[in-house]
């Protein structure tokens, strides 16, 4: 395609009207978007424009970027000079007063270069024109509704009658009481295949990507897509329909240790593209921003109905503008499951995550058992073999051992339970108790049926929500560190651990021993580490130097005053540490058989977060 | 994998008392069930998504509007991200130097191997 009207471009200014770059023949080969600059960028807005898509911002772009930045200046047009300049400002995170002022130096200064921008508002118009924007939909205080669709010119919460304005008096604009910012999810995913390069990217897992027997390196490679694609071949049928998690967490905006306010951002991320593309920050699209003050708790999905109902749409297939094929097609975009830590697992998948049947995996007979102060998830010897040697060994807690393992609910089996229950949304304190309190009693393990359950495939999804390694090493770790330091108040070697013991009568070793004043004492045990060798493990985890790059000092944790102890240890620390450090650290100063476990426990999270997973080693 | 960590929880078991085996402890029996379903560990856990809150988090500077702040920040955030794809002339996150890149990517996929 020859784009005369855009000879003016700065790059093409230069007399030379047939510029290389705009005959068609080598559009093929110009699949790199940096070299194209912003004769690139309004060709593909252009492209779009043409099949109806994007509006018609490329005229106004055009327009904009036939204005010199000054005259004769061939090196950057005007619109290009303003949006490295805006570029600069985002990416550096430059304060729009200190903007404006270097912006008002630079015009008062450089009186002949007429084309510079005056003040951040003035380029303001243009991110507006390029970006997506977004979507502010009011909520009740108390999470009940969203004024949205049919509800949205109310005054009041249609589920619990409550205003929906803080501030509502003549004259004075209305403030509402809370906002739900929805980024529209639709615009963005098209987006995508507006420019040729990220089109083709969008295709790799299916055209490009190389798979290999028994290794897995992509989400690809993995039972639920290949299981999904199996399921719904026409979805699967097209490279271009895009597969997304869906990620959210809540956060303290307000620093480390001021919890008085949360924030959760609904965060999708789309798994078509390249390794090195896909888990890139750039590539992380923000779709809600649920607000605070307090977290929705069982109300987040009230939040989550503008999202759900795009994704019913992009299911059934939004008409979208290719780049690569320069023709329009039908975009599917389906969510393949979500990503969450284990508190907000509970509250995206409507599953209790704490109590009895706290295990996501466990839905009949879970393997928890009372202690005195809490709730244990012991007798893994259950998940043996049934004529397994160990099961008939007494020594792990003086029993046999005959149950079978916890057993998971079918899909089918977890959608009848969930039809049963009610769920009335809310937190409006002044609801009728008999709404408020009516509880599922019968139903210990779920809440709700989730929103989730509105797209159709969701229930037949074989890997719904992630549990997060990331989290569980980090437990575990510091489960075994306290221990093993035997840090007070975090040790799970307590005085009613030992009681435990003794109720079940079992390891007399470690009974506590009553003394003639009848003060008791526990007998030291064999996972805590004598205060000499406590100092040696420190002395040895400070003493560690790391290759650049692989992890953060760890030292700055170790606290070698007093009895000694480590503080502060980040998530990441707690990786490198349970996988690496500690069964060096501790080899020869505990036990033989305390070593050889915990080395082996690091070694099986080594083998499962390496970068490329061998199918038959997981199996075995 | 699948096999080998019931035998360590197991042998754990032995060891520890039945306090220390809290449902985190007891979740690593699934670990291995569910990396043959996804495939790796590094497309669904934390460590990218908890980064980007992160972003988000320094985004804010009024602070009797954190929503807003987010919200327009990463608009204006996403828009620039978008544009810069165009210029290689310009430092942006694509066109880092080669150490940078390295860092990133280990950060976020490579296995600390």
């Amino acid at each position: 395609m020859v784009l005369e009207d855009m000879s003016w471009d700065g790059m093409s200014l230069d007399g030379n009207q047939q510029a290389p770059l705009h005959e068609e023949g080598q559009a093929e080969d110009e699949l790199d978007d940096g070299a194209r600059g912003l004769q690139g960028l309004i060709q593909d807005f252009r492209n779009a424009a043409s099949h109806g898509f994007g509006g018609n911002v490329y005229k106004e772009l055009m327009e904009e970027a036939k204005r010199e930045l000054y005259p004769g200046c061939t090196e950057e047009s005007r619109l290009s000079f303003i949006i490295k300049l805006l570029h600069i400002k985002v990416y550096n995170r430059i304060p729009t007063t200190g903007f404006d002022a270097f912006l008002e130096l630079l015009s008062s200064t450089l009186k002949n270069v007429p084309g510079l921008p005056k003040s951040y508002n003035e380029m303001k118009a243009l991110l507006r024109k390029l970006g997506f924007g977004y979507e502010s939909i009011h909520a009740c205080k108390y999470d009940c509704a969203l004024f949205w669709k049919d509800h949205e010119h109310d005054d009041h919460c249609p589920v619990c009658g409550f205003t929906r304005w803080k501030v509502n008096k003549e004259g004075k604009k209305k403030v509402p009481h809370k906002v739900l910012r929805y980024f529209p999810i639709i615009p963005r995913l098209q987006r995508i295949f507006m420019s040729k390069q990220r089109a083709q990217y969008a295709r790799w897992h299916k055209e490009k990507r190389v798979p290999v027997e028994n290794v897995m390196t992509h989400p690809a490679d993995g039972e639920a897509w290949k299981d999904f694609d199996e399921t719904f071949k026409s979805f699967a049928h097209d490279a271009r329909s895009l597969r997304l998690a869906i990620a959210t967490d809540g956060f303290h905006p307000f620093g480390q240790m001021i919890n008085s306010y949360s924030i959760w951002p609904v965060i999708v991320v789309p798994y078509n593209f390249p390794p090195w593309m896909c888990m890139d920050q750039s590539n992380y699209m923000l779709a809600l921003l649920i607000p605070g003050k307090k977290s929705p708790g069982k109300d987040f999905h009230v939040y989550m109905q503008p999202l759900i109902a795009d994704m019913i749409q992009l299911w059934m297939g939004v008409k979208t503008y290719d780049a690569v094929e320069g023709k329009d097609f039908s975009l599917r975009a389906a969510i393949l499951w979500g990503i969450n830590d284990y508190p907000a697992l509970g509250t995206m998948s409507g599953r209790t995550t704490k109590g009895y049947f706290a295990c996501v995996h466990c839905d009949e007979n879970p393997c928890s058992e009372c202690l005195r102060n809490k709730i244990a998830f012991i007798c893994h010897r259950r998940f043996l073999p049934s004529d397994h040697e160990w099961r008939r060994n007494g020594s792990f807690d003086g029993h046999l051992e005959k149950r079978e393992r916890p057993s998971k609910f079918s899909a089918d089996e977890v959608v009848a339970r969930l039809d049963e229950i009610c769920y009335v949304p809310g937190k409006n304190p002044d609801m009728p108790k008999s709404i408020k309190r009516r509880r599922n009693e019968d139903e210990p393990v779920w809440h709700m049926k989730v929103s989730l359950y509105d797209l159709p495939y969701w229930s037949h999804l074989k890997l719904q929500y992630n549990l997060d390694v990331m989290h569980i090493e980090k437990n575990i770790c510091e489960n075994i560190l306290a221990t093993l330091l035997n840090i007070p108040n975090k040790t799970k070697d307590t005085i009613n651990a030992r009681l435990d013991l003794e109720d079940r009568g079992i390891r007399k070793e470690l009974h506590l021993l009553v003394d003639t004043d009848s003060s008791s004492s526990k007998p030291r045990a064999c996972y805590v580490l004598k205060p000499e060798d406590k100092k040696k493990f420190l002395q040895f985890v400070s003493n560690i130097r790391f290759p650049d790059g692989y992890a953060s000092n760890i030292s700055r944790c170790v606290n070698m005053e007093g009895a000694g102890s480590m503080q502060g240890l980040k998530t990441h620390d707690c990786h490198i540490l349970l996988q690496r450090i500690l069964p060096a650290g501790i080899r020869g100063l505990v036990h033989k058989d305390v070593y050889e476990v915990l080395a082996e426990l690091g070694r099986f999270f080594r083998q499962l977060c390496s970068k490329t997973l061998k199918i038959d080693a997981l199996k075995k | 994998m699948k096999e080998n960590i019931v035998p360590i929880l197991c042998k754990l078991e032995k060891i520890y008392p039945p306090a220390f085996f809290d449902v985190m402890v007891h979740l690593a029996v699934h670990l291995s069930d569910e990396a043959l379903l996804r495939g790796l560990v590094q497309y669904g856990w934390m460590y990218p998504i908890e980064r980007r809150l992160g972003t988000f988090k320094r985004f804010i500077r009024n602070k009797a509007g954190p929503e807003g702040c987010i919200a327009e920040a990463y608009t204006a955030y996403e828009c620039m991200t978008q544009c810069s794809t165009y210029f290689s002339d310009i430092i942006n996150r694509f066109t880092r130097s080669e150490t940078d890149h390295l860092t990133h990517w280990l950060l976020y996929v490579s296995s600390w191997y």
